[in-house]
């Protein structure tokens, strides 16, 4: 096939995901305004009645009743904040506003800040733990598991099973039982969060630097030693079934050195190794809102779990929206890196097609 | 039968049936898991097997009950994950070049795409009374289904090409007559496969979203056990027999189910599960 007509499969590709990613973003992000509201819960009343304490009843269908005075006068002027007093299609409009405008007003929970720096706060929290994970978990675990096929021998094939169990432990269990051993039994590193209570807030300084490193190694721990395992386990199956291949025969058979034979079969095996990505990240994502929460690392996770708590609907709501949105164009990414990288591309999306 | 004779096989058979008979007699002499019945914080001894909580209830008790209750959650989400993964992998399999078929296919990909944690947790966070049998049915009708759907379909596209298909097509039966009783017969170990893993995976969901108090409010799961020991500080009080069991059978449970299909499609050297 010419590259050209490549090319066109893979636009056509490119354009069918985009039309997905984007129907499932607009279907989750109404779900995400439907379903709160369909539950007839005034947010603005639960939040009065959580402050308030036994002064107000929370009526049936969630409405005040018995308020009077100064309260009656705030519920108004926080329903007025948050639209609560228009016609529904104007809020449901208002929500879309808030989505593109990202200024989600208030948060209950956290009052006085503002949702948008709690969010943005939080996510640079979860890409600071994500990222390096995933990255360290795929070098080490493929070469770790390049390590475990090319040579293989009794020990290392316990340890290659052992990476499998790893992988299939919750994570978060994984951390509590890394706190108990290293933050309890023997006391090496801290508790919870992301810095010391000292600190005001993230400084660029040598000593706060330590600090956040110090309180860094259990979570990113608990994360990167069930995925490199993951990693590994699949590189070594796929290097296991490359070698079963007729090329590889036919290279034994002519001499080709060691070393040339697992170039060539790394180059394969890869290939899976990376289709394999878009799937960990997810993953990887939701297991580490749990570990977050572990630890009380000041991530995503940690304060999807204070939203959903207090029920702070303005948090809820960005909280999801950005999940969403990562994950939906996480996806999205992997899949053009995928595309890009995979030089049968062309011969199997005509298979998938039906053409 | 020479599949059955695979070592590692039995062993993940043993290890999950023992579980179960863990599960479901443990659970019928014990009463009431949440009964306070001894001092605080008491590590294991004669009397308390796994030692207690903070508030005097017995771990032992709580982690056969949760075993029981975890188990029957992802069962039930696994039987209705599978149903539905079943009928729309089939159908869009069987009929790929009708409408229903392509739009089966795209309802397929899309809800692929649906990110299944956070929705989980919006939805049971909103809900506040949640029922077992109201979680398991939350994570079957979400997210289970998907991903094996995709591979069931891609098992009936390649099925429906057989001669014997067109041969009954032609003989005038029923379309769905066909895809239901012909094809399925052939599909059934695959899906039989599908369905452990499946399990595996909604027992593991189900333990995720407890940990963080939204799984069912009404009975004690493994998550429930770890969502609590993660509230009241287990570890800081250096109560490692209240969170370390209670992870322990699960991964023990998750483990043994999800090897179970891994083993045998490598022996049969099916499609990758």
């Amino acid at each position: 096939m010419s590259k050209r007509s490549h090319y066109k499969y893979f636009v056509r590709f490119l354009v069918k995901r985009l039309i997905y990613s984007l129907i499932v973003l607009i279907l989750g992000l109404n779900l995400l305004y439907f379903i709160p509201r369909l539950m007839n819960i005034n947010p603005v009343d639960v939040y009065l009645y959580r402050v308030l304490g036994g002064g107000v009843g929370l009526g049936a269908g969630g409405s005040i009743s018995g308020v009077t005075g100064t309260v009656e006068a705030v519920r108004k002027r926080f329903m007025e904040l948050f639209g609560l007093d228009k016609p529904p299609l104007q809020q449901y409009l208002l929500y879309w506003k808030r989505l593109f405008t990202f200024d989600f007003g208030f948060s209950y929970a956290e009052y006085p800040k503002t949702v948008t720096s709690i969010v943005t706060k939080a996510l640079r929290w979860t890409l600071i733990l994500v990222i390096p994970v995933l990255i360290t978990g795929f070098v080490a675990g493929t070469y770790l598991g390049l390590w475990v096929a090319l040579n293989p021998s009794k020990a290392k094939n316990t340890l290659f099973y052992s990476f499998i169990i790893l992988q299939q432990t919750p994570y978060y269990w994984l951390a509590m039982i890394l706190i108990y051993l290293l933050a309890i039994a023997y006391p090496v590193f801290p508790l919870k969060g992301a810095y010391s209570e000292k600190w005001l807030g993230p400084t660029l300084s040598f000593d706060f630097i330590v600090d956040f490193l110090w309180h860094y190694a259990l979570p990113f721990l608990s994360l990167v030693i069930p995925i490199t395992g993951g990693y590994a386990a699949g590189i070594r199956a796929a290097i296991a079934s490359e070698a079963k291949s007729n090329y590889v025969e036919w290279c034994i058979l002519l001499g080709f050195s060691r070393k040339r034979i697992s170039k060539y079969v790394l180059r394969a095996a890869i290939l899976p190794q990376i289709t394999w990505f878009p799937l960990t990240f997810v993953g990887l994502l939701s297991q580490s809102l749990l570990v977050e929460i572990v630890f009380g690392y000041p991530g995503i996770g940690y304060y999807i779990q204070l939203a959903t708590f207090s029920l702070d609907y303005p948090l809820m709501e960005a909280l999801f929206f950005i999940i969403m949105l990562i994950i939906t164009f996480g996806y999205l990414f992997m899949e053009i890196l995928y595309g890009l990288l995979n030089p049968k591309l062309g011969a199997t999306y005509v298979a998938e097609e039906g053409v | 039968m020479y599949i059955v004779k695979d070592i590692y096989l039995i062993i993940a058979l043993s290890i999950f049936i023992s579980l179960v008979l863990l599960g479901i007699i443990g659970s019928s002499m014990i009463r009431n898991p949440l009964r306070i019945i001894g001092g605080r914080l008491e590590p294991p001894s004669s009397k308390h097997l796994l030692g207690t909580d903070s508030l005097g209830r017995d771990i032992f008790a709580q982690i056969v009950h949760g075993i029981k209750n975890s188990i029957a959650v992802g069962l039930l989400a696994a039987v209705i994950g599978i149903s539905i993964a079943l009928t729309l992998g089939l159908l869009s399999g069987f009929l790929k070049a009708t409408m229903l078929g392509m739009l089966l296919n795209a309802l397929i990909d899309i809800f692929l795409l649906i990110p299944g944690l956070p929705l989980l947790l919006l939805l049971s966070a909103i809900i506040r009374i949640r029922s077992m049998i109201l979680v398991a049915t939350l994570i079957g009708t979400i997210f289970a289904w998907p991903a094996p759907s995709r591979a069931i379909r891609a098992l009936a596209l390649t099925l429906s090409e057989r001669e014997f298909i067109s041969l009954a097509k032609i003989s005038g039966k029923n379309t769905f007559d066909i895809a239901f009783k012909e094809i399925t017969p052939l599909m059934a170990p695959y899906v039989l496969l599908q369905f452990t893993a499946m399990y595996a995976s909604a027992i593991f969901s189900e333990a995720g979203i407890s940990l963080l108090g939204l799984g069912p409010t009404n009975v004690v799961t493994l998550g429930w056990v770890l969502n609590q020991a993660l509230v009241m500080n287990a570890f800081v009080v250096r109560a490692w027999w209240w969170f370390i069991p209670a992870g322990a059978m699960l991964s023990l449970l998750v483990l043994s189910l999800y090897s179970i299909p891994l083993i045998v499609s490598r022996k049969l050297q099916l499609l990758r599960v």
